[in-house]
């Protein structure tokens, strides 16, 4: 069942009026119970796997908890992990593992008959591994107890609103949020339906509209002039951001209305001065997890300089890869990792520079928020390009003299209107970024008439240019 | 004294529901008066000009009523397969009940081809759901029952781009056709003989339904022209067996009922290249021909002893 579909706010509504009228040692199960019909709405067979996760994920999680020696401690960490993990990797990287050798044995002139499996990728399985990782690790460092309640752990491994693709929420913050006794609170009910339809909106209206363009010129990007190209990367920009951030608006509406705060995920990430800051943005649950489980454990920063960049160029490859198994995941994770890197060796020099031009800061920001979007946007090459030879065409006829002309697409009506929503979700972001408009439906700051025309026209909007329902981009991963 | 949140929460929601629903009534309307008059929904005419995109570029309803002297109304939708031109000729009439003479009816040799089909063609008639016949079509067509309650229900969710930019150009009166430009041969002909071409079927109810749009129409004393609005002949001789039998089935058709005309415009107008936009559609000066014999035709037709008694329009 897709957050975007018409059967998902029949499905929310009666979850949430079940939930806060049923007793409330009954919720946990009952949220549970409608967690796995979520997911079983899509594949059941699969809610064997998130079952066999959080099974070994509670076991191991007692074994910590009662293990008496540090050594044992980690022997429990270590069968969680490897057990955790092998279902990742088989599910995901088998078949990329497999090709990769295929190429390397061909290459040498070895045979090689290991065959490929028709293997389906479980929806959100990054998402629901990491999550439970997060559990066990913090569990290991002793920085949370132990769940001893089977349900509510599994709650936590499959709560709905997060279950396919995230916030990725630690135990830490998400599980004494079922332990307590929600009542129903009409004002979170209202802020999160606003969410809700926010989020709607930025998936059904923008994602999706601008989809279809960057769709058709992605799939055969020889084919299509270098304006063409170039305006169909800054559209895919704005999809995966509004893709993603809409499906996250959803979620952490859905759960407000279930009495849980989410995490923020997203903080206006195009308008970052630099990519460390971009990544303190965008996807914000998944680049503190990498930082806490993955770069703070291989150093941080606490070491010597090549140490500390290898340790960056390891997050950032394995940030590629938990995006996806192919080679144009590896190479965009290795571009930010670059990116970062040569950020921190050229901003002394940069400051130096724009002190001694007298550049104002104003100025100075704007440049750095517009080439930090730059660098992101042809980063997003690679992750758009269905083969690294595709990517390598875009960017070669993007950074080549342009010939032939600007092509807006089956629908030149819908391309212009989808441009349109950009501008308007810019300066909707840019007067944010001021103070001059508050975050999406956090204050009441705005006349009451203003905010009421808003509703309406969103909702309008989602009717009349929402596109119907398809998937969200992070589910693949 | 504040109204406990319950109450308060519940006014509001109303309040929310029915603004959203004054402004949803207030959209769907003034794009449905585009369409209608984009269509010729709007006013009588003793033509009507139906079919898929072949009509919608291929003629020019414009030049054709100056040329006949009579109105034209062309309810043409890019797509609209033979069941949904049915759904479409059923609510043209009950909305200009009595004022068509002829029906030109658009047909090709994939006519009877169900495969290769948009499966989408429906939604181009949602706006017209407030009639029986066509609310019916979309309930079978729509993929679940609560897309089809969301689209009965949510006015403005009838429309999409297509809709309503053709909604705007009715406000605006542009009926032209935008396809300028010609076929590039080589890379058809490179298609084509790799093998990439959609083949030529007779679907057994696909041709019940079009036998049955004929009687519904030739009941009602309309006479019925299927006009073969030229394909390029580099497709046509892709399977040329199949074509000429899709032809003949066309010409027989003819043969049966002096209300039915069978004009074939492909066979004179199908190796003029430089008239095709794509190997199906025609370019503007591809529509200035077809509308051109389209219109000395109809002429006489209009003359003909076979065409049943109508009040002019």
């Amino acid at each position: 069942m897709l957050f975007n579909s018409f059967q998902y706010p029949l499905f929310l509504a009666l979850v949430v009026a079940v939930f806060f009228g049923l007793p409330f040692r009954w919720r946990a199960v009952f949220l549970l119970l409608a967690s796995y019909f979520f997911y079983a709405c899509w594949r059941w067979e699969y809610l064997l796997l998130i079952l066999a996760q959080t099974e070994i994920n509670f076991v191991c999680g007692l074994g910590i908890a009662r293990a008496t020696t540090k050594q044992s401690k980690r022997t429990w960490l270590i069968a969680s992990l490897v057990l955790t993990l092998a279902i990742l990797v088989f599910f995901k990287y088998y078949n990329f593992a497999n090709s990769t050798l295929a190429f390397l044995f061909g290459h040498v002139g070895i045979p090689y008959r290991i065959p490929a499996l028709d293997i389906l990728l479980p929806v959100g399985i990054s998402f629901h591994t990491f999550q439970t990782l997060a559990y066990t690790i913090d569990l290991f460092r002793e920085r949370i107890p132990a769940e001893r309640n089977f349900v509510k752990f599994a709650l936590y491994v499959s709560f709905f609103p997060l279950l396919v693709a995230g916030p990725i929420e630690r135990a830490a913050h998400l599980m004494p949020q079922f332990a307590e006794h929600q009542r129903l609170d009409w004002r979170r009910m209202t802020s999160g339906m606003k969410l809700i339809v926010w989020g709607l909106f930025k998936k059904v209206v923008i994602a999706d509209r601008l989809a279809e363009y960057v769709n058709q010129i992605y799939a055969n990007p020889v084919a299509h002039s270098g304006s063409t190209l170039a305006l169909a990367t800054y559209f895919f920009s704005f999809q995966i951001y509004c893709d993603f951030s809409g499906y996250t608006d959803i979620a952490v509406g859905s759960a407000r209305l279930l009495g849980c705060d989410l995490m923020e995920n997203f903080r206006l990430p195009y308008l970052a001065r630099g990519i460390s800051d971009f990544w303190s943005r965008w996807h914000i649950s998944l680049s503190t997890w990498f930082r806490d489980y993955l770069y703070i454990p291989l150093g941080g920063n606490r070491v010597a300089a090549a140490r500390w960049c290898f340790n960056i160029l390891v997050t950032f490859l394995v940030s590629g890869l938990w995006h996806g198994a192919n080679w144009t995941f590896v190479v965009w994770g290795a571009l930010h990792g670059t990116y970062f890197l040569l950020e921190r060796a050229l901003s002394p020099w940069a400051r130096k520079l724009t002190d001694v031009l007298h550049i104002a800061q104003g100025i100075r920001t704007t440049i750095q928020v517009i080439l930090t979007f730059h660098l992101v946007t042809i980063a997003w090459v690679f992750f758009r390009a269905r083969t690294l030879a595709d990517a390598g065409a875009v960017l070669s006829r993007v950074f080549s003299p342009w010939q032939g002309g600007l092509y807006l697409g089956s629908s030149s009506v819908g391309t212009l209107t989808g441009g349109a929503l950009v501008m308007l979700l810019i300066s909707v972001q840019l007067l944010q970024a001021c103070g001059r408009l508050p975050s999406a439906f956090r204050s009441a700051s705005v006349p009451v008439v203003v905010r009421w025309f808003g509703y309406v026209a969103l909702l309008l909007a989602i009717a009349l240019l929402g596109k119907t329902a398809s998937d969200f981009i992070y589910f693949q991963f | 004294m504040s109204a406990n949140p319950v109450t308060r929460f519940t006014v509001k929601a109303l309040l929310l529901v029915g603004l959203f629903l004054i402004a949803d009534r207030s959209v769907a309307f003034v794009l449905k008066h585009g369409l209608y008059r984009y269509y010729g929904l709007d006013q009588p005419s003793a033509i009507l000009l139906t079919g898929h995109s072949h009509t919608v570029l291929g003629i020019d309803k414009v030049a054709l009523g100056q040329e006949l002297g009579v109105p034209v109304a062309k309810f043409a939708v890019e797509g609209a397969g033979v069941v949904d031109r049915l759904a479409m000729l059923r609510y043209y009439l009950a909305v200009q009940s009595n004022s068509v003479r002829i029906i030109v009816y658009d047909v090709d040799a994939h006519t009877f081809t169900a495969s290769g089909l948009s499966s989408g063609s429906y939604r181009l008639l949602m706006p017209f759901m407030g009639e029986h016949s066509v609310r019916d079509y979309v309930r079978k067509s729509c993929p679940s029952r609560v897309d089809y309650l969301v689209r009965r229900y949510v006015h403005s969710s009838r429309y999409g781009d297509l809709l309503i930019s053709l909604a705007l150009r009715g406000y605006l009166g542009r009926w032209d056709n935008l396809k300028r430009g010609q076929i590039d041969l080589e890379a058809l002909k490179r298609s084509i003989n790799a093998g990439n071409f959609r083949r030529i079927e007779v679907d057994t109810d696909t041709v019940q339904q079009f036998e049955q749009t004929l009687k519904f129409v030739r009941e009602r004393g309309i006479m019925i022209v299927l006009a073969y609005i030229p394909t390029i002949d580099i497709s046509n001789e892709a399977e040329p067996q199949q074509h000429a039998m899709v032809v003949a089935r066309y010409r027989r058709y003819a043969e049966r009922d002096p209300g039915v005309v069978f004009l074939n415009y492909n066979e004179s107008l199908q190796r003029r290249h430089e008239l095709f936009f794509d190997e199906v559609h025609l370019n503007p000066q591809g529509q200035r021909e077809v509308t051109a014999m389209l219109a000395d035709d109809l002429k006489k037709l209009l003359q003909s002893p076979n065409l049943a008694h109508r009040p002019r329009p």
